[in-house]
């Protein structure tokens, strides 16, 4: 790959030495982007792969009336992992997964501000996937729908091991995404190149941050979610059970809190590479660029306001029906905006034709009609007919096919040569594209009209003569037909191409900076970080390239042999720092397989493994940052190019660090904030709740337990103070006052509910209070090693006055925790008096 | 009415006739929302095909937008805020606020007391 047979200067040489993938075995040590990226890419399109089978079998299943291919079990265990493999190992993880392959190079930087953590994400997903993926080899998947609805999930012996498998197996990868979305809005708001104002920033970056924000906001809930579910399950904590004070309702609103927003989070990533992709077919600058962002944003926001509308028929009162119908239409507007700037720009410019505009075409057509019977459903009292019937089944893939899969075929078609320099053929690709567009419409658009005449969703088969037979068949012809389009993509793909010549530099004639990349390309993302001051740099200066190429700008060598990008302001992009970011490492691998083995011991109810796995896994994460991570560098910074000379260090808030346990933080309080909604819902829809008072001797463990978290977090800030201060024999009397805090804010948290008694397999209030507690424990522990390792590190003359980023970044997170520890105190010791 | 298609007044409302029981058989079936048996489902079916009707004539304008955009190479400086004003936030805010009285006020008449 990294071949060439140009000539490189010394600088070109050193700048290659850096950052050039580690050979042998050592390939799977990578971090770089291009190498995690194009894993991700391959792993996500072989769940999709595997996905797509399970449909075909189903399909086959569903071709004639009572057809006995599969029995009723195998179906259910088929369309509940068709489902949830298309959702959480595809849809989602191929945003993630394109956009850790291209960000870096879209804004001009040279790796994503923690590769590292990436490719953490990538083994996490690895190894879930193939854990959630496997379990049907063996019968025993997940049976319970998609969306896994208690009672029927939250009774063991109805549901089985699969329902574990789901709840812990997706937990695991849920927690990836949030740290894939984590790093890619910080990727977008710091690393830019200079001069990348905000407003010039591509508008696939902008999508990538909404969709980051919605993920962080979104996926909490469910996770929360997880947790009460798995709880239920394991050790019969009756959330859930409405003989014991719980509510099934409850999960509905978890999980849909989280289902609707993800739809958009898997819908508004396809708009971006369309975003991206019309303007250069078009040769122009896209049209409405604001309008196109504002309704991004807006769109974002209001998904997470639609969620009701898959409950229409849970008998909630008129007035929620009305507001929620009134939201899950006026969605539809910033997507119509969105839309209709595309076709501006398309009319404002001159279209050339090529496959990835063919499957762009069709991507609007099958979106266009998903979006309208989206608002057909959005209509409460149509819903209501059309609920759990097959309308939904073809509005759904409309839309998701529509807006999801044909945008990323489109992009497969457009990027492929960014990642292989070479080009796909465009007759394969017309080939496929006709048999998929073909193929869709013949299998999903009857089904409209199979829901309307009755057919529920999910059933495994279904009787002659209710009108349905010739619908089903020509929907399983469509899906065969769909099926074989994919086939010939995947043939282009993978078929060998060592003869065919590379593809020309940017083949496209795009205007944006990551076709600044050589064919083939070579491993350092950009040759030089430029200076950017247009949406499209490539059309507005011609010479643009070349300067690039000669290392006009930023960083166009490595004299220290180290991987170095610029880390720039938010709003205008001034450079504040030069970043050392990591090279290869076996940590994220080593550390992704112990947390994995945890919690898969965990789904067999191997609590020792879990937990000796777990200790181990949170051992490997403090060896890699402490090997990692706010290292002192060997001097201040370093001439950077165009007579800058920039930092090599940064805490507090200008450090990336920082930025990403701020990010990371927001995400947890709104798993946190989850479970004070659940513990005030169960308020509203149950008569008796909160059932007792709290005792004198429990209230008195909750004001301890809410005192010592003062302190602890006072101890905690007092260090920082003292360290910056220079105080450093101060600092670490802090922070060892600080973790005995953590130490009996435990005891206090966990002494409430044991003071008083509470059982919480009896009602579903005692359940929710321990949960409080167990909650806040390990957010205690987690603090605790926290002080700890920063107590640790002044000693070790890791951490010093002047390299003070760990203990600005553990006072961020006791800020956090502070706040979430008072609250939880608050609720479940003063509730019962309130309420 | 159909100036361009030279017909005689009442072939429409032939064919219409003609092409209704066709309809109904496709929609006929013990349990279809289309085939309704009762007041509710009565109004849920107009709902339907009001529904259905304007979303195939607003698909078609999009699709034929797309291809108008595609042939079209110097449209008038005032073409991108018609679109995506007009378009996207004008006429969608108006369709919606119709189809929202309609639906809302049905959900109204389903739900109230019986008779």
């Amino acid at each position: 790959m990294a071949e060439t047979n140009r000539k490189l200067d010394d600088r070109a040489k050193r700048l290659l030495e850096a950052w050039k993938a580690p050979p042998g075995w050592r390939y799977w040590s990578a971090v770089n982007n291009s190498e995690v990226g194009v894993w991700y890419t391959l792993t996500t399109f072989s769940f999709f792969l595997f996905a797509g089978v399970l449909a075909l079998l189903m399909r086959t299943q569903l071709a004639v009336p009572e057809n006995d291919f599969v029995s009723p079990d195998t179906y259910n265990q088929l369309f509940t992992m068709h489902g949830s493999v298309m959702m959480f190992l595809f849809a989602v993880p191929m945003l993630e997964a394109v956009a850790i392959l291209l960000m870096p190079e879209l804004l001009g930087a040279r790796d994503l501000p923690f590769p590292r953590l990436s490719a953490f994400g990538y083994w996490c997903f690895l190894i879930g996937g193939i854990f959630v993926c496997g379990s049907i080899f063996f019968s025993a998947s997940p049976s319970g729908g998609w969306f896994m609805y208690p009672p029927l999930t939250s009774d063991p012996a109805r549901s089985g091991i699969g329902a574990d498998i789901w709840l812990l197996g997706l937990s695991f990868i849920e927690v990836a995404s949030i740290a894939a979305a984590v790093e890619l809005i910080v990727g977008v708001l710091k690393f830019r190149s200079p001069g990348m104002r905000i407003n010039l920033i591509p508008l696939y970056a902008w999508y990538t941050l909404v969709v980051g924000g919605m993920i962080l906001f979104a996926f909490p809930p469910l996770i929360a979610g997880d947790l009460l579910l798995e709880l239920e399950r394991a050790f019969d904590w009756p959330f859930f059970d409405a003989d014991r004070g719980g509510d099934p309702l409850l999960w509905q609103h978890l999980f849909w809190i989280f289902g609707h927003p993800e739809v958009y989070i898997i819908f508004l990533p396809g708009v971006a590479l369309i975003a991206m992709i019309v303007p250069t077919f078009a040769q122009r600058p896209v049209v409405g660029y604001s309008w196109i962002v504002v309704a991004a944003i807006g769109t974002g926001f209001l998904s997470f306001g639609l969620w009701v509308h898959h409950m229409y028929t849970t008998g909630l009162p008129a007035i929620s029906l009305g507001f929620f119908s009134a939201a899950s239409s006026a969605v539809a507007i910033p997507t119509a905006v969105q839309i209709f700037a595309f076709l501006a720009t398309v009319m404002f410019g001159r279209l050339k034709p090529a496959v990835p505009m063919l499957f762009a075409g069709g991507a609007l057509a099958i979106f266009v009609l998903g979006g309208l019977t989206g608002v057909m459903v959005a209509l409460a009292p149509f819903d209501w007919q059309a609920h759990d019937t097959y309308f939904v089944v073809a509005h759904l893939h409309y839309v998701l096919i529509g807006g999801m899969l044909f945008p990323v075929l489109a992009g497969v078609y457009y990027y492929y040569p960014f990642v292989t320099a070479k080009l796909l053929s465009e007759r394969l690709g017309r080939i496929a594209f006709w048999l998929m567009f073909v193929g869709f419409n013949v299998a999903f658009l009857p089904m409209h009209f199979t829901g309307l005449r009755g057919m529920p969703r999910r059933v495994y088969t279904y009787q002659e003569g209710l009108g349905w037979d010739w619908l089903n068949m020509i929907s399983t012809i469509g899906a065969f037909t769909l099926a074989a389009g994919v086939a010939v993509i995947v043939f282009d793909v993978l078929r060998p191409k060592g003869r065919q010549p590379y593809a020309p530099r940017n083949p496209w004639n795009a205007g944006t900076l990551e076709w600044l990349e050589e064919m083939p390309d070579l491993p350092w993302g950009v040759r030089s970080i430029p200076v950017v001051k247009h949406r499209y740099p490539l059309w507005q200066d011609p010479d643009f390239m070349r300067k690039v190429d000669d290392g006009e700008f930023y960083l166009p060598d490595a004299e220290e042999g180290r991987r170095e990008t610029i880390v720039t302001s938010v709003l205008d992009a001034n450079p504040v720092q030069c970043l050392r970011v990591p090279g290869p490492s076996f940590f994220p691998m080593i550390t992704a397989i112990f947390i994995g083995a945890s919690f898969i011991a965990a789904t067999f109810h191997w609590y020792v493994t879990t937990i000796v796995m777990g200790v181990i896994g949170v051992g490997s994460i403090l060896a890699w940052l402490w090997t990692g991570t706010g290292g002192i560098p060997e001097k201040e910074g370093k001439d950077v190019g165009l007579g800058l000379s920039l930092p090599f260090y940064a805490s507090g808030p200008k450090s990336v660090g920082w930025w990403a346990m701020f990010i990371t933080m927001l995400g947890d309080l709104a798993a946190f904030f989850s479970l004070i909604f659940a513990y005030f819902y169960y308020w509203t829809s149950r008569g008796e709740f909160p059932l007792e008072a709290t005792g004198s001797a429990a209230l008195l463990a909750y004001g301890g337990g809410a005192a010592a978290v003062v302190a602890a977090w006072g101890f905690t800030f007092w260090a920082r103070q003292a360290n910056t201060a220079g105080r450093v024999a101060t600092a670490r009397l802090a922070l060892g006052l600080g973790a005995l805090c953590s130490i009996g804010a435990t005891a206090g948290f966990l002494g409430g509910p044991w003071l008083d008694g509470l059982d919480p397999t009896a009602h579903a209030y005692p359940a929710i209070v321990w949960v409080f507690s167990i909650w806040m424990t390990f957010h205690f522990g987690a603090g605790l090693i926290m002080q700890l390792y920063c107590l640790a590190g002044s000693l070790a003359g890791r951490m010093t006055p002047r390299y003070d980023t760990d203990i600005h970044n553990v006072t961020l997170y006791w800020h956090f925790v502070l706040l979430s520890g008072l609250l939880a105190a608050g609720t479940v010791a003063l509730m019962p008096y309130a309420l | 009415m159909n100036g361009s298609l030279n017909t005689t007044p009442g072939t429409w409302r032939r064919i219409a006739a003609a092409a209704m029981p066709l309809l109904l058989a496709g929609c006929s079936g013990p349990q279809s929302a289309l085939d309704p048996a009762g007041y509710d489902a009565e109004r849920l079916a107009e709902l339907f095909w009001v529904m259905a009707i304007g979303s195939g004539l607003i698909w078609f304008t999009v699709i034929g937008l797309a291809f108008y955009a595609v042939k079209r190479t110097d449209p008038p400086k005032g073409a991108a805020n018609l679109l995506i004003l007009g378009g996207g936030l004008v006429f969608s805010i108006a369709v919606l606020t119709g189809l929202l009285i309609y639906g809302l006020s049905l959900m109204a008449i389903l739900r109230g007391p019986g008779g």
